[in-house]
């Protein structure tokens, strides 16, 4: 399952990774997530931070969306995208190569290690839901990926609060549930 | 059977499991028809459901981005790359290292040339395909900037194993800091230099690329004293994701603004205050503590500390040198929030200039010393008040003060957050063609719903929402949502405000803008008109938005006298006398004003008050919005009004360039201003420069406005007004029937509508077609009623003409009452169009000549020609038809002497001037050569 995730691109439909304004949304959102700081994670909105994007977005010549559901989309296709990018650079320099060297470890390289590995786990276990249960799928990108909470979900996606639980807990169940790969 | 579960039947079974005791479960999963992953794998599922803390997928993905992110691996090993290329670059040696970046002395070899730069390596890897395009589409921007005190961006690119690399101009120098200690360079030299290094920051932000790591080390000072920029935007091209901690640790943290530490928005005002970092240090030799550290004079005492840099004079001296005007231009610069920053670089520059030239310097801010300072020197009686009691008055006055200012800033928030949405949508309005776009009213209608809908949303919130919403409608012209934008914050105005608060009397004025748009003035005087006495006791910026609305309101219901010019010249006397408007309101005011005085038809009074406004402006230093565009529109229309073609012609010009200046992309200002220009110039006979102008200006137009707007339809008259005088007359005709035809199928009454069939009529005069130039004439006319009233100036100009058909129709009677109705009308309307007033007084005695009465057509003809003569002198088709009347009532008075002189004159003057008409000139040859029947 490792090898399945030598290449970045594929993770990403073929429509979003060759889209000037999904390429616009990932810019605006890693931009965003980058001024915030990690070591204060009360303070961390995923949610504020979305909408701001989108205000953003919005404010800018994108203007493009015919709807937020579509924002949320991009915006949780976004993260996804730069959360397995960045686990996919970590898991890269683990096993070193190129002219970046490893650092040494320590307890934060490992939290980030698992972190790592937790993420490209999850999106395995997401492209699954994808094809078989895609509402879950859906419940998750817009839950865990681009912060919405659950009765948020629920009005994005007109479906009644309960069911967005449900499914929901479902998902994280399923996705938590997945194999472990070797090494983690 | 052992099948393995769908995803569908795994959700089914966790359902169910869920809802079952621990034994049951177990239970359960003990089935023998449950294959054994699929035990393994509920139970797995069953346990992370079951966990109460931890869970991964509960934390946002947000946080893992960063977790991952805070640990990338940065660490290279920059001896093993010496040697290497870089695109067409060899490194040759490490020359600095940094926190996110590794610089080495490169050069490139070619046949005949030999280029020596600064390749700068990345720690960072760009490894996806999305980060790599997001870095070329940076570089690309970075590479277009080009300004002699800016290191260029020569080169760049992302080497296989996914390092980013930048090829820069290589710059030999000191670094800032260093070049000052050694040339022992004084305050002035100082600020000189800084000025110089701060005007590239200036042309960077014009291209809207902000550096983000101005600091002495990025500004290197080559031999012959030339400051040069270093790393422009390169921090940005880094991704300052998540290198947040780089940032603040490898980045020195003393020059990063403190939104540029917390999560603050990073925009030109972070250079601004690194800016201010850097000129502390050159005048102090150390760096400010931290923002709003306190004035740099304070400072040099405790500069023991770390100082690299050696202060420009001893400390005393300086210490005098700084106080005042230096210390307030730093403090300015270091303020902590943005907003109370210099609102450009520009500013700061302008304000270091000001204190070298020995001006005053704008940045004072109103410090309670200061205030007290001023109070003080006014009262001098307060001077030589006992000590005790003057400190009871400082304490008194610098609470109030700083209350006063505390309200101020509150204020200011929430204006921030209003002003940031009304640019919201302004911008989306414009940055699309029409067509395209998505509809603002229906982003209004979401946005009213949510408001209307959040019930957790304070009534005060509630209510600046639904009036920024309103002021959006509004200049998207939605105005039916207005109307409920507006009665709906009237009820939550009336509900939670009284009489003499900002929000209430805000509210009504912006109902009354609804109901005048609404074309309901008489309601909106209603409103705004039992308020009239308190406004007019306040000194607030609301209460003067109101009166300026019931001005308008007046002057659009009709008001027999000139009420409303009574009130907003009032208005004017008190805002500019006020001290506590903003000068952006005063401006509003006198614009107001000269709008006002322009549409009642005084020119003068309004090029007057136009011209006033435009020197406040300037004065004032205040940004270009619509306003200038339409106040500069203004002053173009009375100035050639008046027949000042040049400050017309200027005013009209000054409008487009700020026009193309403030709208980046085709705009309908801009659109319209063109277009403007246009017209005038056919109506002054210069086609040639015309015609560039009338194209662009109707292709802009019908892109903007759409075919049948009005503002097309003016465009379309404006090319067909070209083509007749060029002689083209059949697409002139072609022209202007397809205006009409739209005017028609929309059953359009407007003013463009008006002028197309004025013009078409006009076309048509000159075939012999009287009857087609009467029909529309005519039909312009009642247009013009339906349109302006019975009365107006408007159709003063048209009478005038009419005049003229109706003498060419022989009805000459006819066509002397109606030039007196047109003369008339102008009287009343002030000066009118001194154009119009002679081509009435034309028709009014060329009528009178052949009714017989020559004595009183001399009469006219001579006084209207003199007039004319001097207003215009280039208009010589005019001058010479009004010179062959002159000529011709002579002969019928017998006077054959006078009247072959006065011919032969007109003839010369109409020289090979094509335009005057032939019957005009047959009639001259006649005169001149005395052969005239009479």
């Amino acid at each position: 399952m490792a090898d399945a995730n030598e290449n970045t691109e594929m993770r990403l439909p073929a429509s979003y990774a060759g889209d000037e304004l999904f390429v616009e949304v990932y810019d605006r959102l890693k931009t965003m997530a980058g001024n915030q700081l990690v070591n204060n994670v009360d303070s961390i909105n995923t949610t504020g931070l979305v909408h701001e994007l989108y205000l953003r977005m919005v404010h800018g010549k994108s203007l493009r969306f015919v709807d937020p559901a579509q924002f949320f989309d991009y915006a949780a296709k976004a993260m996804r995208h730069l959360l397995v990018d960045r686990a996919r650079a970590r898991m890269r320099t683990k096993r070193g190569g190129g002219l970046l060297q490893v650092e040494l470890p320590t307890e934060t390289t490992s939290l980030a290690d698992m972190t790592a590995q937790r993420a490209l786990e999850i999106d395995d276990g997401l492209r699954k839901l994808e094809g078989e249960a895609p509402r879950a799928a859906r419940i998750v990108e817009l839950h865990y990926f681009a912060g919405l909470s659950l009765p948020q979900v629920a009005e994005q996606l007109g479906i009644s609060t309960r069911t967005v639980n449900r499914e929901w807990r479902f998902a994280r169940a399923f996705l938590h549930g997945e194999p472990h790969h070797e090494g983690a | 059977m052992t099948e393995r579960l769908s995803i569908g039947e795994l959700a089914d079974a966790f359902d169910s499991l869920i809802a079952l005791s621990d034994v049951d479960r177990r239970r359960w999963l003990a089935r023998d028809d449950l294959h054994a992953d699929d035990r393994a794998r509920l139970a797995r599922m069953l346990a992370a459901d079951a966990q109460a803390e931890d869970r991964f997928l509960d934390e946002p993905a947000l946080v893992h981005a960063q977790i991952l992110n805070e640990n990338q691996p940065t660490h290279v090993e920059p001896a093993a790359l010496v040697g290497q290329q870089f695109g067409a670059f060899r490194l040759e040696r490490l020359i600095g290292q940094g926190g996110m970046a590794t610089v080495f002395l490169a050069r490139r070899s070619g046949a005949d040339f030999e280029q020596v730069v600064a390749v700068k390596l990345l720690r960072r890897g760009l490894f996806s395909a999305v980060e790599q395009k997001l870095f070329r589409r940076e570089r690309r921007l970075l590479a277009s900037l080009n300004h002699p005190n800016i290191a260029r961006l020569i080169d760049g690119g992302i080497t296989e194993a996914g390092i980013p690399y930048l090829v820069l101009e290589y710059v030999e120098g000191l670094r800032l800091d260093e070049y000052v200690g050694t040339h022992r360079l004084g305050v002035r030299a100082r600020l000189e230099l800084f000025v110089r290094a701060a005007a590239a920051v200036e042309a960077a932000h014009r291209a809207l690329i902000v550096h983000r790591d101005i600091k002495p080390s990025n500004i290197l000072v080559s031999t012959d004293g030339t400051p040069k920029l270093l790393d422009f935007g390169v921090a940005k091209l880094l991704g300052e994701d998540g290198d947040n901690h780089t940032l603040t640790a490898a980045l020195t943290p003393s020059y990063a603004a403190p939104e540029q530490i917390g999560r603050g928005p990073i925009t030109t005002a972070a250079d601004i205050y690194a800016l201010g970092v850097v000129l502390h240090e050159l005048l102090t030799g150390s760096r400010p503590t931290g923002p709003d550290a306190g004035p740099p004079s304070a400072s040099i005492a405790s500069a023991q500390q770390v100082s690299r840099l050696s202060p420009p004079a001893p400390a005393p001296h300086l210490r005098r040198v700084l106080r005042g005007d230096l210390d307030t231009i730093v403090q300015r610069a270091l303020h902590v929030r943005p907003e109370q920053r210099y609102p450009s670089v520009a500013a700061l520059i302008d304000d270091v200039q000001r204190y070298l030239d020995g001006r005053p310097v704008l940045a004072h801010p109103p410090s309670r010393w200061y205030v007290l300072r001023k109070f003080l020197r006014r009262n001098r009686l307060a001077a030589g008040l006992a000590g005790a009691l003057l400190l009871a008055l400082v304490a008194s006055l610098g609470g109030a003060l700083w209350q006063a200012r505390a309200t101020r800033a509150e204020a200011m928030r929430a204006n921030s957050v209003r002003d940031l949405l009304i640019d919201v949508f302004k911008t989306a309005e414009q940055s699309q063609p029409e067509g395209s776009r998505v509809r603002p009213e229906d982003i209004i209608d979401v946005g009213m719903r949510r408001v209307l809908d959040d019930r957790n949303l304070p009534d005060e919130s509630r209510l600046e929402f639904v009036g920024a919403l309103a002021t959006v409608a509004s200049t998207m012209g939605a105005y039916a949502q207005m109307d409920t934008l507006t009665r709906t914050g009237i009820d939550i105005a009336d509900r939670r405000y009284t009489v003499g608060e900002d929000p209430y009397t805000t509210a009504r004025r912006q109902r009354a803008e609804a109901l005048i748009h609404l074309d309901r003035p008489s309601e909106a005087v209603a409103l705004l008109e039992p308020m009239r006495d308190n406004l007019l006791a306040s000194d607030t910026r609301a209460a003067y938005e109101a009166l300026m609305v019931l001005s308008v309101a007046l002057d659009r219901r009709g008001e027999a006298g000139d009420g409303s010019l009574q009130l907003i010249r009032r208005l004017r006397e008190r805002a500019v006398a006020s001290s506590m408007l903003p000068p952006e309101v005063v401006l509003q005011v006198m614009i107001t004003e000269s709008d006002q005085l322009a549409a009642k038809h005084r020119f003068k009074e309004a090029l007057e008050r136009g011209e006033a406004a435009e020197k406040y402006w300037r004065d004032h230093e205040l940004p270009v919005s619509s306003e200038i565009l339409w106040l500069y529109e203004g002053i173009g229309n009375a100035a050639s009004s008046l027949g000042d073609a040049a400050l017309g012609e200027a005013a009209y010009r000054s409008a487009i360039t700020l026009s193309e200046r403030i709208h980046d992309r085709p705009h309908r200002e801009t659109a319209w201003f063109v277009g403007l220009l246009g017209s005038y110039l056919v109506s002054l006979g210069r086609v040639d420069e015309a015609e560039p102008y009338v194209l662009r200006g109707l292709a802009m137009r019908r892109q903007l406005y759409g075919e049948t707007a009005k503002e097309t339809l003016f465009a379309v008259g404006a090319l067909s007004r070209l083509r007749a005088v060029q002689g083209r007359r059949e697409e002139a005709i072609a022209a202007i029937d397809e205006g009409i035809d739209a005017c028609r199928r929309q059953s359009i009454d407007s003013e463009a509508c008006v002028r197309l069939l004025q013009t078409r009529s006009r076309l048509r005069l000159p075939t012999g077609d009287i009857a087609g130039a009467k029909v529309d004439i005519e039909a312009a006319i009642a247009m013009q009623k339906r349109v302006s009233g019975d009365e107006s100036a408007m159709i003063a100009n048209q009478y005038a003409y009419l005049a003229e058909v109706q003498r060419r129709e022989g009805r000459y009677a006819e066509s002397v009452a109606t030039a007196d109705k047109a003369l008339a009308l102008m009287q009343r309307f002030g000066a009118g169009h001194w154009a119009d007033t002679a081509v009435a007084r034309l028709q009014r005695a060329w009528s009178n000549l052949e009714l017989g009465h020559a004595q009183a057509a001399l009469d006219e003809i001579a006084d209207a020609e003199r007039a004319f003569s001097e207003a215009s002198p280039q208009n010589v088709k005019m001058r010479v038809t009004m010179k062959h009347v002159a000529a011709s009532a002579l002969a019928r008075l017998g006077r054959s002497d006078e009247s072959q002189r006065a011919a032969a004159e007109a003839l010369q003057l109409a020289g090979s001037d094509a335009k005057v008409e032939p019957e005009v000139i047959a009639t001259l040859k006649r005169l001149a050569a005395g052969t005239a029947a009479n």
